[in-house]
C-alpha cells in the first residue's frame, strides 16, 4: 500500500506528500493515487521529502504517473534524500521534473 | 431448533465437531451428551481430566467441555496443560464452574475461551458450543489460507531459484577478443533484478560491452533480461549490417524504440562501451547509471559520469556519447546501480583479477567478496561486476 496523503499548500496548488520508500512493493499504486487527484495544467507538486529510498519500479511509477514529457515539465518534485536526488541526476530526470530541494 | 445458527458463514452447512466432554458427575455428564449430540456433534465422553487429556491427545478434538473439579486433573490444570500442547487446531475450551464468577478471572487465565455456570442450562451450554464453533471455523478458515500462502511462496521461491540458474547458465563469466579480457560477476538479489552483462563481437575487433538492469524484480525481470540478453546480440549484429560504423547513440535510439511502450512498465539502465582496440579507444554511453570506472596500469582511477534517459523511459532517448583513449593494461570496471564501489574497492580490483585468474574456473573469489558485502541474505538488488582488462 502506498503511504501518502493530499493537501492544497493555500496557493491552489496540489501537493501529493509521500512517505518512506516507493519500490516495487507499493509503486503500482502510485498513478492511480495521483490520478486521483491531478488534472494535467494544473500545478501539481509531488513532495518526496519523506523517502529514503526508489528503486527501478518507484522511478518508472512517477514517470507513468505523468505519462507524458509536457506534463512532467509542469510539475514540481522535492526531494531531500540524497539517493532519491542521485537517482533524478543520473537519470536526468532532474532535467524534466522541476526539482527542490528540501 | 438444535444446531440452528451455528456460525457457518454464507448458509455453508455446519460442521460437525468432536467434543470431550469431561465431568465426574455422571448425571451431568449425560446431559452435556445429550445436548452435544442432539446438535449434530460428536460428544466423547469422560469422567476425570486425565482421560480427557488421554482423548485429546489420541485424536483431533474441536472443543473441550469440562467440569472445573474433577479427580486426577482438575479442570483448570487440564485446561493449562492444552494450552502448553498447542496443536495444528485450535482447541476451543469451556470449563464448567459450580461457583458463580467468582473464578472466572482463574478459569480464562488458565487458557478458558468460555465458561458456564452449574446448573447447566442447555440452552446456555447450546449458545456457548455455536459461539465456540464460530471461532473454530474461523480458525480453520485462517490456517487454510495460511496453507495456501505457504505453498505459493514455496513455489514462487522455487521458480526464482529456477531463474536465477537459468540466468546464471546464459550469462558468460569470461570472455576473450582481440583487444580485451572480461570477467563478469553476478550476485543475484533474493528476488532476482535482471541484471545482463555480456559482450558482443563487431567488426574489425571492435567489440560492444554492456551491463544492464532491467527494472523490477522477480520472475518478470529475469524472463525479460533472458529475452533481452538474445535480443542484443541480434539487433547489435543487425545494426552493424546497417551502419558499420556502429555508433552508440545510434544503435541506443534503436533499442529505445523497440523496448519503450512495449507494456508500459520495462526500461532498462545501463552502461554501453563500445571497445576499439585498434585505435585503443572506448565509446561510452550511460543509460541512467553513473557506474563505470578506469582503473589506470599504476592505479590511477577515473570515474565516468554522463546522466543518460534510461532506456525505454520515453519515446526519445536523446542519447549522447563519450569517446575515451586508453594505454595498454587500464581496466575498465563497471558495475550495477545496487552496487557502489568505494575507492578501496577499486583500488583493490587489479589485486583482486590477479587472484581470480589463477584459481581457473572455481568458484569466483569476486562473486564472494560481493556477496560478503551484501552480508548474510542475498541483497536487495542485483550486484554485478564487470572487468574488462583492455590489452
Amino acid at each position: 500500500m502506498i503511504d501518502y496523503r493530499v493537501r492544497e499548500d493555500g496557493s491552489g496548488t496540489t501537493v501529493a506528500v509521500l512517505n518512506d520508500y516507493l519500490t516495487q512493493e507499493n509503486a503500482n499504486g502510485l498513478p492511480a493515487a495521483i490520478a486521483e487527484h491531478f488534472t494535467p495544467g494544473t500545478a501539481f507538486t509531488l513532495d518526496l521529502t519523506a523517502v529514503t529510498f526508489i528503486d527501478s519500479s518507484g522511478l518508472g511509477a512517477i514517470v507513468r504517473s505523468f505519462k507524458d514529457k509536457l506534463i512532467m515539465e509542469g510539475i514540481t518534485i522535492r526531494i531531500a534524500s540524497k539517493q532519491v536526488e542521485r537517482l533524478f541526476h543520473i537519470t536526468k530526470l532532474d532535467q524534466i521534473f522541476r526539482i527542490e530541494g528540501a | 431448533m438444535e444446531g440452528e445458527g451455528n456460525g457457518a458463514p454464507n448458509g455453508a452447512p455446519p460442521t460437525a465437531l468432536t467434543i470431550v466432554l469431561a465431568d465426574d458427575d455422571r448425571a451431568i455428564l449425560k446431559l452435556l451428551e445429550v445436548v452435544v449430540r442432539g446438535m449434530g456433534h460428536r460428544p466423547i465422553p469422560v469422567t476425570d481430566g486425565a482421560a480427557a487429556l488421554r482423548a485429546i491427545e489420541a485424536e483431533r478434538v474441536d472443543m473441550l467441555i469440562s467440569d472445573i473439579e474433577m479427580p486426577h486433573l482438575s479442570g483448570i490444570d487440564l485446561c493449562r496443560t492444552v494450552r502448553d500442547r498447542a496443536g495444528e487446531s485450535y482447541l476451543f475450551t469451556v470449563l464448567i464452574s459450580a461457583h458463580d464468577q467468582r473464578d472466572v478471572a482463574a478459569l480464562l487465565d488458565a487458557g478458558a475461551d468460555d465458561f458456564i455456570t452449574k446448573p447447566v442450562i442447555p440452552a446456555h451450554l447450546q449458545a456457548r458450543i455455536r459461539s465456540g464453533q464460530r471461532i473454530i471455523e474461523s480458525d480453520r478458515r485462517v490456517r487454510a489460507v495460511n496453507r495456501q500462502l505457504s505453498d505459493t511462496i514455496a513455489e514462487i521461491r522455487s521458480a526464482l531459484a529456477h531463474a536465477e540458474q537459468i540466468q546464471r547458465l546464459m550469462l558468460p563469466r569470461r570472455q576473450e577478443g582481440a583487444g580485451f579480457r572480461a570477467y563478469h560477476h553476478w550476485v543475484p538479489s533474493q528476488q532476482l533484478s535482471g541484471d545482463i552483462m555480456a559482450v558482443v563481437d563487431l567488426a574489425d575487433d571492435a567489440a560492444l560491452f554492456y551491463n544492464l538492469d532491467v527494472s523490477g524484480h522477480g520472475i518478470r525481470a529475469a524472463l525479460q533480461a533472458t529475452e533481452l540478453f538474445h535480443i542484443l546480440q541480434a539487433r547489435a549484429r543487425e545494426y552493424l549490417a546497417r551502419h558499420p560504423d556502429f555508433l552508440l547513440p545510434g544503435f541506443l535510439e534503436t533499442l529505445n524504440t523497440l523496448i519503450h511502450g512495449r507494456d508500459g512498465y520495462t526500461y532498462i539502465a545501463g552502461t554501453f562501451v563500445v571497445i576499439r582496440p585498434r585505435d585503443r579507444r572506448l565509446e561510452i554511453a550511460q543509460a541512467g547509471t553513473d557506474a563505470l570506472h578506469l582503473i589506470g596500469a599504476r592505479g590511477d582511477v577515473t570515474a565516468h559520469h554522463r546522466p543518460g534517459f534510461p532506456i525505454g523511459l520515453f519515446g526519445s532517448l536523446d542519447a549522447g556519447s563519450t569517446l575515451v583513449e586508453y594505454a595498454p593494461g587500464t581496466i575498465l570496471a563497471v558495475s550495477s546501480d545496487g552496487l557502489a564501489l568505494s575507492p578501496d574497492m577499486l583500488a583493490a580490483i587489479p589485486r583482486w583479477l590477479e587472484e581470480a585468474q589463477s584459481g581457473d574456473f572455481g568458484p569466483d573469489p569476486i562473486e564472494a567478496r560481493l556477496a560478503a558485502l551484501a552480508g548474510p541474505v542475498a541483497p536487495a538488488d542485483d550486484l554485478s561486476l564487470s572487468l574488462i582488462v583492455l590489452a
